[in-house]
Parts: C-alpha cells; structure tokens; sequence
C-alpha cells in the first residue's frame, strides 16, 4: 500500500517533476497537488488520507510557511518543504522547522529545478521515507 | 534538618541584610537621577539586582507577603531599567519606603520564621501598584501571584489556583506552594511571565532540579510584544470585572470558604481555631479588597473587628455564601466559556491538568478517569478546528507512568498550543491566556539544565555507539526549548540560529552518518555562547550576541563549508546579483556558477512566463538542458496574479545571439524575454570568496584552526618539495660516467685536454647537489615554522577553561540560590588543546555535582594548576560537604584512568572537600632545545635548562668515594652531578665539552652534548607500552626536518642523579 503524497507547488512544471520523480517510487503515490498554501488547506479537508506533504515556500495567496502554521494543526501527514530557499540552516530552513517542518529538502537548482531527480531524489526519496517512517 | 533550616534562615537574614543594604545605596547613588545615563543605568543595575535577589530569597522560604512587596519594588525599577520610565523623585521616595518596609519584614520574618501581616504593608503596596499603573499607562495592577497567595499559610498547599511545586525534588513544603497561578489563571501580559502551572521538564533533564521556582527570571527584559495601554474604560474597571481574576478570586474564596467552615467544626475542640479562622479571612479580605469587592471586605472586617467567636464565624460563613451567589451565580452558569472561543473552552482543561500536574508532583498519581474526563473537554473544544495533533498531544497525559513523563507531555501540549495561539492570536488575547509565553518563561528559566542536556546529546552523537534517531530527536528537542528561551528574551538570533542547527543536524540525520567536526563546532560554539548570553541577561547586563551572527553566517554558509565551494554570497557578490536571489543558491548552483565563471562565461537573467503553458515550458527547459546555456539558479516573481520565473543563465552565447534563441523557442518574444546581462566583477586581492576558515569566526577558543600563515607556509612547502624532487630527478638522470666518457672519446682519449671540460661538468653537477641542498635546508626551516605554528595554534593558557567555568559557577550557584565564590590560581600555564576540553568537562561535571548538593554546596571553590614535564595537576578545594562518591566521580575516572590519568578526594578537617586530578600531558606543547648526542637527537624542556656551559676541563673531576661519578664545578660554590644522555652511560666522543645543566626539585644536573641543533616548539607524545620503560625521557617529539627526538626528563635525571650520588650502586 503506497504512502499517499500531496505536491504544493505553485510552478506547474515543478509539480510535473516532482510528480514524475515520485512516479519512480513505488511506495509513493500522488493523490493531491495544489498551487498554493490554500489550496491545499481546502483540499486536505477533502482527501484526509494524506501521509507526506511535499511543500514549496514561495507561493501566491498563501506561502508554504502560512499553509504550514495551520497545517500542522490539523492533519497528520507528515510535511516535507521542499524549496529553493530552504538552503541547509538558512533562514528560510530554520522558520520552516520552527514551525514544525519534519524535513526539509533543497530543490538544487530554483524553484523550477528540472534536474530534481538528478540531484536531489536520492535524498529526497530518502527524506521522504524517513518521515513516513517515523 | 533543624540544623540545615538553622543555616538558611541565618543565610536569608545575612543575605538579605546585604540585599537591602545594596538597594539603600543604590538608591541613595541614583539621588534624583541627575547623574550621567551611564552612572544612572549602573545604579539601576544595582538596585534592581538587590531587590530581585531580595525577592528570591524570600519566594523560596515561602514569605509571600514579603514576596509580593519586593516583586512590585522590582516590577517598579524594571520599568525605568527596561521601559524608559525616567527615575524621579515620587519612585525614589516609594523605594526608599519599600527598602525600610522590607528591612523591617527581614527583621521579623528572621525572627519568627513566618510570613508578615500584610495590613501594614499595605500603604506600600497601594503606592506600588499606583506608580506601576501610572507609569505603564495600565490599570493597577491585579493581585500578583504571590499577592494572591497571601491568603494561604505557607505551610498549607493550596490546590487552586497552584503552580510549581517541583516537589520531586524538594522536601520542604512551603515555598512551592506559595507560587504563580495556574496558566489559566494568568493574564496575557499583567507583568513578567511567570512558570508554567507546575514545571514540565524536558525530556532531557539532566537530574532532578531541586529548585527551578528560584530561577532569576525577573532579571529578564519584557519578553512579551509591547503592550498597548489599556483604554480609559478598562482603567476604570475593577479587576474583578477581568474573568481571569474572576476565577482566581471564585478558586481562593471557594477554598477559604472550605477552611473557615472545617474551622468553625473545630472551634470548641482546637484553641488554634480562632486566631486560625482571622488569618484565613484576614487573607480573603485582603484578596477581596484588591479586586474591588466592597461588599465581601465589609463583611470580613465586620468579622475581624469583633470578637470572633463561633457565631461570628457562622454569620461570616453564611454571609460569605450569599455572597458567593450574588457576585458568581450558579457555579455552571460561571464557568461557561464564551461561545466560539476556543481558550476560553479550554480554561477549565488547563487548571485540571495543572491540579494534576501538582498532584502527581506530591506522589498523588492523578485518577485515569479524571484525566481521561479532562482529555475529553479538550477534545471537544478541539474537535470543530479540526485541531488533531492537540488531542494526540493531550492524550500522551494519560500515558505519563510518572510525575517527569506528565511534565513532559505537558510541555509538549502547551507547545502544541503555542501552535494554535499562533494561528488564532486574538482568541488566546481575549481569554488572557498565551501558552507560548508560559513555554518560553519556562524554557528560559531552565535554559541552563537545557544547556547540559544539550552539549551531553551532542556528545552522545559523535560517539560511535550513539543511538542516532533517539539523540536526534532529543537534540531537537532540547534546541526548541533554547528556541523558546531565546525568544523569551527576544534574541532573535539565537533562536534563529537554533532552530538552523535542528535543519541542519536534521539533514545529517537522513544521511544515516555522524554529525561533522564542521557541525559540531558550531553546535558547541552556539551552546557556549548562548551560556553566555543567558548568564549576562540573569546579572541584568547587556550580553555580547556578536559571535551569534558569526555563528549564524557559519551555519548558513555550513553546506559550502563541507563542499569546499565559495559561499553563495561570494557568487551573489561576483555577479552582481539582484535582491530576489538573496541566500537562493544552493550548493548545486554555486559549483555551476564558479566553473562558468572560471571558464569565462557570461551569466544573464531570463524571465519566463512559462506557469500556463505547458509546451513552451518543455521547449525552454529543454533549450536550458542543450548545453547552449547552464540554468544556474531560477526564482519566482509574482505579478499580480501571474507568476513568472526569472532564470540565472549562463552560457557563451552574447546578448544578441541569446535574444535569437529565445526567439526561436518564442516567436512572440513576450513570454521568455531577456531580463537583464550581468557582468562578473573581478576578484578583488585577498577577497577569494571561499567559505571562511580563519581563526577570528571560531566561536569557542578550544577550536584550534588553520590560518592563513600556515596555509601559506603549507605551499611554500609543498613547492619547494616539488622542486628538489625536480632536482633530484635531473641529477639522478643523468649518467656523469657516461658524460665524461663522451668527453674524453671527443678528445681522443686525452686526459689532458679533456680535463678542463671535465671539471666543469663536475662543477656544475657540484653546484646542482649544493642547490639541492640550500633546497633541502630551506625545506626544513619552512616544515619548522610549519610545525611550531601548527604546535601555537593548539596551545591554550588554562585560563580559557577557568574563565568561563567561573561564570557558570557563579551563574549555577545562583540558580540553586546560593553565591558560590570561584577563585583560581596557576590558570596562565598553557595547554594542548585536547587536554583542556577533557579538563573544561571534567571540571564541569564536578563543579554541578557539588553545587547541587543544596544547602550543603560550597560557598567558596578554589583551584589551583600545576605542570611538569609529564603531567598537570588540579587541585580542586571546596568548603561544601564531604561525600564518600557519586557517580560523577567514577566517571571522572573512568575517562581519566583510559589517558592514565586519576583523581583523589581528601576530606578536610571540619568541613569541605578537596580533589586532586592529575592527567598526563598527552601531546603537551613543549618550548625544547635539540640537541645532539651520539647521533641521537634529544629535546630538553628549555623551561628546565640553568645554563649551558663549555667549561675548562678542569673544571670536572671525578670523585672516587662516588664509584667515580663525574663532576663539573659550574660556579664557585656549587659542583654538578655529570650525566650522559647515552644509555651506554660514557661521554660521547665527539663531546666538545658543551654542558647542559638542567636543574628540578631543587637539584641540578649536567649533560654533556655535542651539539645544540636549535629551540623549537614541539608537540610532546608520551611513551607508551614498552617504550615507557626507557629511563629519563618522557616522550618522543617530531622534530622540524622529520626526524623524531628523545624528550629528556629533567625531573627524572636530577632524581636519578641524586640516588647515584647518595648510593653509587645505583649508579645507572
């Protein structure tokens, strides 16, 4: 039985990769995408069943930190920011943890990174199995 | 314990005299204030800091009403220290009364060992809490915790409203129960945050913290956001219009009501009743008077001012209980919570949990049923926000087996909650509740056990046998609740700088791998810092957060620290980056951008709109994965609704050519335009851009590191070994017999006429070995430099150890409300770094062992240092009790005995403790002069070198009686021993009758050399296994050049040469 996945992403072609970096996984399954913070807070009212949030910062209407202070509240997935700013132990990093990020993970190259899976999938795979683990 | 109660009150009456004889002359210093602002903030300082320590002494014998008094002295001064209230003559007159006020309540709470009346303090009070509203623009100011709790007997706990009681550690009943309110009972900001209901403790408490209710929080500047004044409507009403004091005033009613009518059953049987019945309602009418209850004072003074008989008291009962009706009505219709919010649906949840909290802490392991009724209220107020994790969090309440486990999953739920005030922050104002404040409160009053906590589980971590994913977790756990005490503080920094170490350690974590000394190094710098910063905020000082924006920068920089890249800011700086890519660039990015700088690339930003069209997007990302350009970075722009993307390119394509690719992917050129042409500023000297590796960001001084000195001297090395093997390569290249042959056939043979060309060859080839050599020596003069900076830099004076160990004494002592002196002496001998972190640790541990020991740590530690060549030696002497060991002490021991080290403990005479720690000098830095003997290199510490001689050579004698000892007269009145450094025991024979004379425990020694080769700096390295059996020498050290030398032992050959002398059979 896969691990449900949510993608917030507000860059369409970020979404594809990332939703295609997890078509790779088989113990990952994508149930939900959203473009923004809100989106996604509506949507997770209607598919409950979410295990893992991947979750961008920079986002129209609400940012993913926003979407992350009432998240956190309210569901038990586990959320992953995965963002260009997120850089290791910067500011943005640190906010998302004190918020309560259980992972966060650098996209290597912007906010659309298309060599996501190059770069970064081995650590986001494993991130992201650490966290439905626990 | 009567002996023990003896001492501390003696001590709170020593203590408190000199409190108050410091705020009289702080007072008396500040006059009207017209002194310099420096001079006036040091007064302030000072006063402050009196009272504050007055008030400690007297919350934790459970003096509430002498408490209260000094806590709105303090609350009155923190607001010209904190708020900028100017200092007048009105506050100076109200603290001069307070001063004489509490003087007077020193004498008689000495004296009886009770608590005041709180009647003639009144006058005080009410000019207290007067000038305090006036000058905070704020009603006047509720009854304060301690306030409130005037109407209990310090020897009577209370159940609500109850704080505190830390009772699992403390054996004495009074000062607990004399405490804050519960967190439902407080007020959003009234004044400083006091404790959560009753002291959750991390998961990680080192030991059981006898005394946290003690800890100086008061000394800290307002943690809260600034309050806004109060409209003048709300001025006006009185408090017990306010629901949260509503409550606190129903609760204490309620239960003097419960005392009176167990009282009034009692009255003919118990003498004790009646003066009993007039303090209880002496305490409630106090209480009634502050909230504004005109009617309930005037039936309590009724009571009080006549005879208090059993009918009075039965008239008082019924009296009271009208009105009860009147001011609250049916006790349901009170407590319900206003429609729709959720803190005030709460409230009745959080004063449960604390009354459990309490009882657990008492031995009471609170009823399953009712912890499960009072999960179930916050489940249902939980339920329609949708709030999952807070009734998981609540419900680990029922799982707790002990009162530290319900501690902590209290914490955790107030966490939690913090979590929802942070969404719904004008609800938790209207309900006067803020959970986030209670948790920052109490994780800044307990930041110095977190601290402990922390720097173990950081220990725990590099260790091999680590269990990684608990210490994580712990780790992460301990650095939210620095997190919380910073912000508490409102060092915003250092919270920050938190809560980057969790993303980062959290990130080490997924790899499965150990932290990294680079890691760990900031880590330990944070901590170290932090204690500092606390330790200065509880003295009332400004703390230095310089180094926190160091280790910040570290931190954020840590990730191209490990890759060995430039900084992202190198690049930002480089290109001229636009604010938008500001700490955007990960890694990945700066490794694409510094080889397209290097390999001459230009770098433009295009902007794409490219979010609502699929296919153009796949052209470009396709176009930027070609290899025509390298997509560095990309971030995103809003535009009103739409976003767009700007990309960081690189490529060698010029401005027009990119223009017509772009083109190509986008006919209409409006969706993927050229935004802008950066150009890469030249390198400016000495700006290499690289991840800062110089000593001056190294937070702690036990981080020994690379300078630039030494890398340069590292180059240098390397070059000149790269071109003697040039050299040597030639040489040996090259066939001399076959060259001089040639020589000679090209001369037919003829020695004569070849000769000329054939010394010239060999001149040459002369002149190349020579070379090689002037090589090789200049070699060994850099790999000397090398070595003697290399051994500098991991050379520390003990000092850098003592100075921070005395401030955390000082401040360890303070918390468990003693004054402990530190004293030291011998901290200017310095040390390899290695051994003084083992030391500092050492020292630590040993330090928090004694001072935990209550009213029997010591007042007074002393240590003093001493080093020979072979081994240091602490000598630790304390006035604290004698003990037989602990566990501290055995691992003390145990880490010692692996190093060959040991610690003893002596008790003294009468009272204290004294431990000596000896550990050997493994890689001691020695100042050495080599010498030649035989062949053989020695060092000989040049710390024990008298002289050195090359005397007549009549000068030495033999002396028969002495199996022919050889002497050497080196002054007129005083003869040396000789002795050879051979272990063949004979004078060298290329001796040219240089002296060595060493000199150690008062006696001297004379070697005999061959040569002195030069002084350096060595590194020392103890001989181990059989090699320790070598005689007079203490180690080995590596010398400049590769070669390794014998360290001579001074203290060894001067010894060994007074057993010849005296016993020539001896003789070695």
């Amino acid at each position: 039985m896969p691990f449900n996945v949510m993608i917030v992403d507000d860059a369409a072609m970020m979404r594809l990769y990332i939703a295609s970096f997890i078509k790779t996984l088989p113990d990952f399954k994508v149930v939900a995408q959203a473009a923004n913070g809100q989106e996604a807070l509506d949507k997770l009212g209607t598919i409950p069943d979410v295990d893992l949030i991947l979750l961008d910062i920079e986002m129209p209407v609400m940012d993913g930190l926003e979407f992350l202070r009432h998240a956190k509240l309210k569901t038990r997935a586990k959320i992953c920011m995965l963002s260009s700013v997120a850089v290791s132990g910067s500011a943005h990093a640190a906010k998302a943890r004190e918020l309560g990020a259980d992972g966060v993970v650098s996209k290597p190259s912007g906010t659309v990174s298309h060599d996501l899976e190059e770069k970064t999938g081995d650590e986001l795979a494993r991130t992201m199995r650490t966290l439905v683990a626990a | 314990m009567s002996d023990e109660m003896d001492e501390i009150w003696a001590l709170y009456a020593d203590d408190g005299a000199q409190a108050l004889d410091a705020m009289e002359t702080a007072l008396m210093a500040l006059g009207d204030g017209s002194g310099t602002a420096q001079d006036r903030d040091r007064h302030v300082g000072a006063l402050f800091r009196a009272v504050h320590t007055f008030k400690g002494n007297s919350r934790v014998l459970g003096l509430a009403v002498v408490e209260s008094r000094a806590h709105h002295s303090e609350d009155l001064i923190g607001l010209v220290r904190d708020q900028g209230v100017p200092w007048d003559a009105e506050i100076k007159d109200i603290l001069l009364l307070a001063a004489d006020t509490l003087r007077l309540m020193l004498e008689e709470t000495a004296a009886t060992r009770a608590d005041v009346d709180p009647a003639s303090s009144e006058g005080l009070m009410a000019q207290l809490l007067d000038k305090i509203a006036r000058c905070s623009g704020h009603a006047p100011e509720a009854p304060a915790p301690a306030a409130t709790a005037e109407a209990v007997t310090a020897a009577e706990p209370v159940a609500e409203p109850v704080a505190e009681p830390a009772a699992e550690a403390v054996t004495e009943p009074a000062p607990e129960a004399v405490a804050e309110p519960a967190p439902a009972a407080r007020k959003t900001k009234p004044r400083k945050p006091a404790d959560p209901p009753h002291q959750p403790v991390p998961e990680a408490a080192p030991e059981p913290v006898a005394a946290p209710v003690a800890a100086p929080v008061a000394a800290a500047p307002a943690p809260s956001a600034p309050e806004t004044p109060a409209p003048p409507a709300a001025r006006a009403r009185r408090l017990a219009d306010d629901p949260t004091y509503r409550d606190i005033f129903k609760g204490m009613s309620g239960d003097a009501r419960a005392k009176l009518q167990s009282l009034y059953d009692s009255y003919t049987a118990d003498p004790e009743a009646a003066p009993k019945a007039r303090r209880e309602a002496d305490g409630l009418c106090h209480a009634a008077r502050q909230m504004g209850l005109d009617d309930w004072v005037t039936a309590l003074q009724s009571y009080l001012t006549a005879d208090q008989t059993d009918e009075a008291l039965a008239q008082l009962l019924l009296r009271l209980d009208d009105l009860n009706d009147q001011e609250f009505g049916t006790p349901a219709a009170a407590a319900l919570p206003e429609s729709g919010n959720f803190f005030d649906a709460i409230r009745g949840f959080l004063s449960d949990i604390a009354s459990m909290g309490t009882d657990f802490s008492l031995g009471d392991a609170p009823d399953q049923a009712r912890i499960a009724s009072a999960i179930a209220t916050l489940q249902a107020a939980a339920a329609p926000h949708g709030f999952l994790r807070l009734s998981e969090s609540a419900a680990q309440l029922a799982r707790a087996r002990n009162a530290t486990e319900y501690r902590s999953a209290e914490l955790r739920l107030y966490e939690e909650l913090s979590a929802v005030e942070a969404v719904m922050p004008d609800a938790a104002l209207a309900a006067g509740i803020s959970p986030r404040e209670l948790v920052q409160s109490w994780s800044a009053e307990h930041v110095f056990e977190t601290l402990a906590s922390l720097e173990a589980t950081l220990d725990r971590l590099r260790a091999p046998s680590s269990d990684r994913d608990k210490d994580h977790a712990l780790l992460d756990h301990l650095l939210r609740l620095v997190h919380h005490a910073c912000a508490h503080y409102r060092i915003d920094t250092a919270g920050q700088l938190a809560m980057s170490l969790i993303d980062l350690f959290s990130r080490v974590q997924a790899t499965g791998i150990a932290p990294d000394a680079i890691l760990t190094h900031i880590a330990r710098g944070f901590i170290d810092t932090i204690e500092l910063v606390f330790d200065a905020l509880y003295q009332g000082e400004t703390p230095d957060t310089q180094n926190l924006e160091k280790l910040f920068e570290e931190a954020a920089n840590v990730c191209f620290v490990q890759d060995g890249l430039m900084t992202a800011s190198a690049i930002e700086r480089r290109l001229g980056l636009p604010k938008e890519f500001h700490r955007v660039l990960s890694p990945e990015s700066v490794r694409a951008a510094s080889e397209a700088i290097e390999s001459g690339q230009r770098f433009y930003i295009i902007r794409a709109d490219i979010n609502t069209d699929e296919t153009l997007a796949e052209a470009f990302i396709v176009w930027l994965s070609s290899g025509l350009a390298k997509p560095i970075t990309n971030v995103t722009v809003f535009k009103g609704e739409d976003t767009l993307f700007d990309f960081l390119v690189a490529t060698t394509l010029d401005d027009a050519s990119l223009g017509e690719s772009l083109t190509r992917i986008d006919p209409s050129a409006r969706k993927l335009r050229l935004q802008r042409t950066l150009t890469v500023l030249v390198e400016a000297d000495g700006d290499t851009g690289t991840a800062p590796t110089d000593t001056d960001t190294a937070p702690q001084p036990m981080q020994s590191g690379v300078t630039p000195e030494m890398l340069e001297s590292i180059g240098e090395i390397a070059a000149s070994q790269s071109m003697i093997s040039h050299m040597l390569t030639e040489l040996a290249e090259e066939d001399l017999m076959d060259t001089i042959d040639g020589l000679l056939r090209s001369h037919g043979q003829d020695w004569k006429r070849a000769r000329a060309q054939v010394r010239n060859l060999i001149g040459d080839f002369a002149t190349r070995l020579q070379e090689v050599t002037q090589m090789e020596a200049q070699l060994v003069g850099q790999l000397t430099q090398l070595q003697e900076e290399t051994v500098e830099i991991r050379s520390r004076a003990i000092s850098s150890v003592t100075r921070p160990l005395e401030t955390f004494v000082q401040a360890y002592s303070r918390r468990n409300r003693r004054e402990a002196q530190f004293s030291c002496s011998g901290d200017e001998l310095t040390l390899d770094i290695t051994i003084l972190e083992t030391l500092r640790k050492m020292l630590r541990s040993l330090f928090v062992m004694r001072l935990d020991l209550g009213p029997d740590a010591p007042q007074s530690i002393h240590i003093a240092f001493h080093r020979d060549e072979e081994r240091v030696l602490a000598i630790i002497e304390d006035d604290g009790a004698v003990i037989d060991g602990s566990p501290v002490l055995e691992e003390i021991q145990t880490t010692l005995a692996r190093s060959g080290g040991e610690i003893r403990r002596v008790a003294l005479p009468g009272k204290g403790m004294r431990f000596h720690i000896s550990m050997p000098l493994a890689m001691v830095v020695l100042d050495g002069m080599v010498v030649a003997v035989q062949g053989v290199r020695y060092v000989v510490p040049v710390d024990a070198i008298r002289m050195i001689l090359q005397p007549e050579t009549d000068l030495q004698f033999t002396v028969s009686a002495a199996e022919g000892q050889k002497m050497l007269r080196i002054a007129d009145d005083e003869i040396v021993a000789v002795h050879p450094l051979a272990q063949n025991g004979s004078d060298s024979a290329q001796n040219r009758g240089v002296y060595v004379v060493l000199g150690a425990q008062g006696r001297s020694v004379a070697v005999p050399v061959d040569e002195l080769i030069g002084q350096q700096l060595v590194l020392l390295r103890p001989l181990r296994g059989v090699l320790s059996k070598v005689q007079n020498m203490t180690g080995i050290a590596l010398l400049a050049g590769g070669d390794v030398g014998m360290v001579v032992s001074a203290n060894m050959l001067c010894a060994a040469s007074r057993e010849a002398v005296r016993n020539p059979s001896l003789r070695m």
